[in-house]
């Protein structure tokens, strides 16, 4: 499954309106890998983000009908996720001292989707790589915009970093991604 | 720089976060540069993170569906059946369906598959009415969906495959636990966007064929009153076995379209067993500038046909409009006729085929006579 707006989008609906299981079994694949990785930067436990990515899906299908006035859901549930592993962190008297600048999620292995081998096999991997180079905050920062649809501003917020500071990774990613895909296909 | 403010334009543009001026001036920028272009298809086309569809995620996904079911959270009358199996066995679940059709007539079909108490499952027959819309989908394991005629609905099966059913259609899918694979059964047209599952092979079963997908996106036309079948693929791989050619395997790669017809060998026409099927592999042609994306057809309520038979037109407007079509001379049934009809009635339609071939119709309530 893609993780384009109009699926999530499609997905809402069908939660929350016809309260479908099976799309919620979907949506929550979809993000485990992302938002689990992004809570354990901040907690440190597999096992706490795992229970409050569980307490979160299950809140989404309590809104029932409310699900579908968020309009940016994985803003929604990074936002969400940020602010309960905060939380936990606080009651903990612990704190959080390293930023969040790592998504760990993205796999090194090839992808077995027999589709993508069909028609993107070389272009997909060889955006995996130079975004596997890519240093930690840049590498998020676009994976963030891109694949999560994050605006610039949300994705500020998230990381408590200024927009004019994302504009900056953003360049820098996609003029790596144009130097790589470009070195790439000179042969 | 030209190029960094590309590059910044582009950044914007992939956030969403672009305004009209600056839209335009990239369009602009990508008109002009050849190497802009490809670098902006080249991002703006694909998604870069893979989907994991791991153990981990399996187990705590469990966790959560098992805890929400005793809750009474997914099922709307409140009363359900449910089995946690052993830890990590999560491979039977006892599930509970809830349709609702205009009418607010509640259909439930329960199916029951454990490894500790060997049930049989039970299947009700569900139909929809009208389910124009509507998206609906099953987490029972064994389930029969059926459209009426004049109506479409869509659906998600318990594995995330979607399939969109066309008017008149009948599906059947059995993906019990224990199953090498999982298989549908179709009567009628249906489009499907086939999840992803390398151990478990995705089979579909008609009349006259049976594919087994390696891709994902296809159109199946399989109507039995249709004396013809046909399956087109979009995207991927599909592997077809003719039903009275067994052991034959086609394969068809995309934009290519399979028609299986049935020609008559013995000279009785009623005798089934004499009817053979003959087959052909066309590869589609998608002429450009055709502003009927031919994947969407019957799912956006247009009705193409190229250089078809009136008989199977007929077939096909019967099934969308709900009505019956008789032929008064025989050879009517073979006049051809090409044509893209979209929001148009039935007796537009009708006068404008009759343009192009002329004919003689009248139409009696829902039913229609057509002479020459």
């Amino acid at each position: 499954m893609k993780l384009t707006a109009k699926e999530i989008t499609l997905l809402q609906f069908q939660i929350a309106s016809e309260r479908c299981v099976e799309s919620f079994r979907t949506l929550y694949f979809l993000y485990y890998d992302s938002i689990i990785n992004f809570g354990v930067q901040i907690i440190k436990s597999k096992e706490d983000a795992e229970e409050i990515y569980n307490d979160l899906m299950l809140k989404l299908w309590d809104k029932e009908k409310n699900l579908l006035d968020i309009n940016n859901l994985s803003y929604y549930l990074f936002k969400s996720m940020k602010n309960r592993c905060l939380n936990k962190l606080k009651r903990s008297n612990a704190k959080l001292l390293d930023p969040i600048i790592d998504m760990d999620f993205i796999n090194e292995s090839r992808s077995n989707d027999p589709e993508e081998r069909l028609l993107h096999a070389e272009l997909l991997d060889s955006l995996r790589e130079v975004i596997q180079l890519m240093p930690p905050k840049r590498k998020l920062v676009f994976i963030l915009i891109k694949d999560y649809s994050l605006s610039y501003k949300e994705t500020a917020t998230i990381l408590d970093i200024s927009v004019n500071t994302i504009e900056g990774h953003m360049s820098a990613a996609l003029k790596q991604i144009d130097a790589y895909l470009k070195s790439k296909s000179d042969f | 720089m030209e190029y960094d403010r590309f590059i910044l334009l582009l950044g914007k543009k992939i956030g969403r976060d672009i305004s009209n001026d600056e839209s335009i001036e990239l369009s602009d920028m990508l008109l002009k540069n050849e190497q802009f272009r490809k670098l902006h298809d080249q991002l703006l086309a694909n998604s870069i993170i893979l989907n994991t569809d791991n153990k981990e995620t399996e187990a705590s996904w469990y966790a959560l569906f098992y805890k929400m079911k005793l809750e009474g959270k997914f099922s709307d009358d409140g009363e359900f059946d449910s089995i946690i199996s052993e830890k990590n066995e999560a491979i039977f679940e006892n599930a509970d369906s809830v349709f609702k059709n205009k009418l607010n007539i509640t259909w439930k079909t329960v199916s029951l598959m454990t490894l500790l108490l060997a049930c049989i499952a039970l299947v009700l027959g569900i139909n929809f009415y009208k389910a124009e819309g509507p998206i609906v989908a099953s987490d029972a394991l064994i389930n029969n969906i059926r459209t009426e005629k004049g109506s479409k609905t869509h659906l998600i099966l318990p594995d995330g495959s979607k399939v969109w059913m066309n008017a008149d259609s009948k599906l059947s899918y059995d993906f019990g636990a224990g199953n090498s694979n999982r298989t549908v059964f179709l009567q009628g047209e249906a489009y499907f966007d086939v999840a992803h599952n390398e151990k478990l092979p995705f089979i579909i079963k008609t009349g006259k064929f049976s594919i087994k997908v390696l891709g994902t996106a296809f159109n199946v036309k399989a109507y039995t009153a249709d004396n013809i079948a046909e399956t087109i693929l979009y995207r991927g791989k599909i592997e077809v076995e003719l039903v009275d050619k067994p052991g034959e395997v086609l394969t068809l790669k995309p934009n290519e379209k399979l028609v299986v017809k049935n020609s008559i060998v013995a000279a009785d026409n009623s005798d089934l067993n004499n009817l053979m099927s003959s087959f052909e592999i066309k590869k589609l042609e998608l002429s450009e500038g055709d502003s009927v994306s031919i994947e969407n057809i019957w799912r956006n309520n247009i009705l193409k046909f190229d250089n078809q038979r009136f008989e199977l037109v007929a077939n096909d407007l019967e099934r969308h409009f709900d009505v019956v079509i008789h032929f008064e001379q025989e050879e009517i049934k073979d006049y051809k006729y090409s044509g893209v009809v979209g929001k148009e009635s039935i007796d537009e339609i009708l006068e404008y085929l009759s343009l192009s071939k002329k004919f003689n119709y009248i139409k009696k309530n829902d039913t229609i006579y057509i002479a020459k």
